[in-house]
């Protein structure tokens, strides 16, 4: 999809027909894009540019917020109309007409492959219809939505360090993730001395004794000990950059300002939620 | 430093004030007043202030009688110094510039929006005091604020209570005496007793970025008992050189006078002590204790941050100030180590 004059039209580069081409660009123009869609990305980005410098390099560089900073301001806006309204499947970040009209929820219906290779929702709704988050946290659901939301659990930012002879590298990756008896796991890797996890879940309201025992887990499998001060460290290093966000927000105001403010009580609410650890 | 800018005490001179105070035994060194407390006259000395225990006043002989500070009259307190201590309460420090800003501390919280004040009372016991009672409750905190623990209690050390409150200031010294010594480059700041961000918010009206973070108070069942959380950090036993809370058992009901959840200069310090004296008292798995605990005090700080959030001010700046350096405090818990057995 790009944006050409205010408008967003699909790519020249793209497998649709003439038809299916004609009936996207009607669909944009008149009800995904124009409806109000193009015009709250817009907003967000424009009041990103209004932030003061030193803080859009913070959450840039801290937060994994560069999508709303770095780059053309059409170019953004349309990276998070597309984030936005997109769902995942098989790997794929697809548009899935009428779905992605659909407000996210936390308890929204899932949308799932359909038969024909395609996207559906099924279930059973009240009211308006809402489209699950995912397996975002306060902080992803930020990123890739552009709103912010209280989360059930809370996924650690990127970071890496020492842990004895080895490093370990945590990433922020919680769609990279492997089965093992019922429960979705971080994917673990060693290579070259450094331990790569693609996610680690600090807190989760539902399951609070899932994430220490995940945790736990993934260390006895790299043979790494001490794995609960491990997990207390990167707990740490959390807490103290979303507090410390906290602070650096507290001179300014607008509503942005306000906006990340409850982004970053979220998701501190959020990895409250880890007590104990029971056996997986 | 001049005497312009100093407490107003002209109907007593420091001079003349520490010439008495001296008299009855105490000592005062390398010392002036200042606009906010103390200040030393040399940086480059030492400075000393040391209270011998007849000169320390247990707090609870002292109180207001007549807006006057005064030592209660069943106190066995010698005739000269009640006489010294009447006379100096009433001129100097506890009724000065302290005075004032605890008054002020006082009506800022009774000024804050409803909702804000339920959650500071309900949940932090912070009660703002009817209008009518500010200048009580200022009293009250003025008293409370200057307390140091004195064998098994507290008392009003006269002259150091003057210098103002840090967490990283001079530590009293206790033997026979009190004493603070120690390099001051220009004002003095004493650190009392200890205290995480929450307790010096209440004594002093300021955001202080403690190292600790002590529980709220509360009740909490674990498996079949009651762990019943005070907030009395000065109630306390060494273990080696570490301080755990003291600690009373009676069948399924455990008491613990305070509990240490974060501690930045030590913490790996907060789940020893809790996986100790649980383990001790016959819980099985102290650790979720410990974090259920630590959930239940975050939760209500974050709490208290999103109910200020529509709210502006330099009260609300404060408490928000206030319950981040909390919330860091409460953060610094990693990993555990040994204590000392008991």
């Amino acid at each position: 999809m790009v944006l050409e004059g205010g408008h967003v039209r699909i790519g020249a580069t793209t497998e649709q027909n003439q038809h299916e081409r004609a009936f996207f660009e009607r669909y944009l123009a008149a009800v995904a894009w124009t409806g109000a869609g193009g015009a709250s990305c817009a907003r967000l980005i424009d009041l990103f540019d209004q932030l003061d410098p030193g803080l859009r390099t913070r959450l840039a560089e801290e937060f994994g917020m560069n999508r709303f900073i770095e780059g053309p301001r059409e170019t953004r806006i349309l990276r998070l109309f597309v984030s936005g309204r997109t769902v995942g499947l098989r790997g794929e970040s697809l548009f899935a007409p009428f779905i992605d009209l659909m407000k996210r929820g936390n308890r929204g219906l899932h949308a799932s492959a359909g038969p024909q290779g395609g996207v559906e929702i099924r279930g059973e709704a009240e009211g308006p219809l809402f489209l699950a988050f995912g397996h975002h946290d306060t902080l992803g659901v930020f990123r890739k939505y552009g709103g912010e939301r209280p989360r059930p659990h809370a996924f650690s930012l990127a970071t890496q360090f020492k842990v004895g002879p080895l490093e370990l590298a945590v990433q922020r990756d919680p769609l990279t993730s492997i089965q093992r008896s019922g429960m979705r796991m971080p994917q673990l890797r060693l290579e070259s001395g450094t331990i790569h996890l693609s996610h680690v879940m600090l807190g989760n309201l539902r399951f609070p004794r899932t994430p220490r025992a995940i945790f736990r887990a993934l260390m006895r499998e790299a043979e790494v000990g001490h794995s609960d001060a491990i997990f207390d460290r990167i707990l740490y290093f959390n807490r103290t950059r979303f507090l410390s966000l906290l602070e650096a927000l507290e001179p300014h105001s607008g509503e942005l300002v306000t906006r990340l403010r409850r982004v970053a009580l979220f998701q501190l609410a959020a990895l409250a939620e880890c007590t104990g650890a029971r056996e997986l | 430093m001049t005497q312009y800018s100093a407490p107003p005490h002209d109907e007593w001179s420091w001079e003349s004030m520490i010439q008495e105070f001296s008299a009855l035994g105490g000592v005062v060194k390398n010392i002036v007043p200042s606009e906010h407390g103390l200040s030393s006259r040399d940086p480059a000395e030492p400075v000393l202030i040391r209270v011998p225990p007849e000169l320390l006043i247990r707090s609870e002989h002292v109180e207001f009688l007549d807006d006057r500070i005064v030592i209660d009259k069943s106190a066995e307190i010698p005739e000269p110094v009640r006489s010294f201590f009447h006379r100096y309460a009433n001129t100097l420090g506890l009724r000065t510039a302290h005075t004032a800003e605890a008054i002020a501390f006082f009506s800022a919280l009774a000024a804050l929006p409803d909702a804000v004040r339920q959650v500071l009372a309900t949940d932090f016991g912070l009660s703002a005091p009817l209008q009518d009672d500010t200048a009580s409750a200022a009293r009250n905190q003025i008293l409370n604020s200057r307390r140091v623990f004195w064998r098994r209690g507290r008392a009003i050390a006269p002259i150091i209570e003057l210098a103002r409150y840090a967490p990283d200031g001079l530590k009293p010294e206790r033997g026979r005496s009190l004493q603070i010594y120690g390099y001051a480059s220009k004002e003095i700041v004493v650190r009392f007793a200890r205290h995480d961000p929450l307790s010096a918010f209440a004594l002093f009206g300021r955001a202080v970025p403690e190292t600790a973070a002590f529980s709220l108070p509360m009740q909490i069942n674990v498996e079949n008992f009651a762990i019943l959380i005070g907030r009395n950090p000065d109630e306390s036993k060494m273990r080696g050189k570490d301080p755990v809370p003291a600690i009373s058992t009676d069948g399924q009901k455990i008491t613990l006078s305070y509990l240490l959840l974060g501690e930045r200069k030590s913490p790996a310090l907060p789940r020893s002590i809790c996986r100790t004296v649980f383990t001790e008292a016959g819980i099985q798995d102290p650790d979720e204790a410990f974090d259920r605990i630590v959930r239940s005090n975050a939760l209500k700080f974050i709490n208290l941050l999103q109910g200020l959030e529509p709210h502006e001010g330099s009260m609300t700046t404060t408490l928000r100030t206030m319950a981040r350096y909390q919330l860091e405090a409460l953060a610094y818990c990693i990993g555990s180590r040994q204590l000392a057995p008991s």
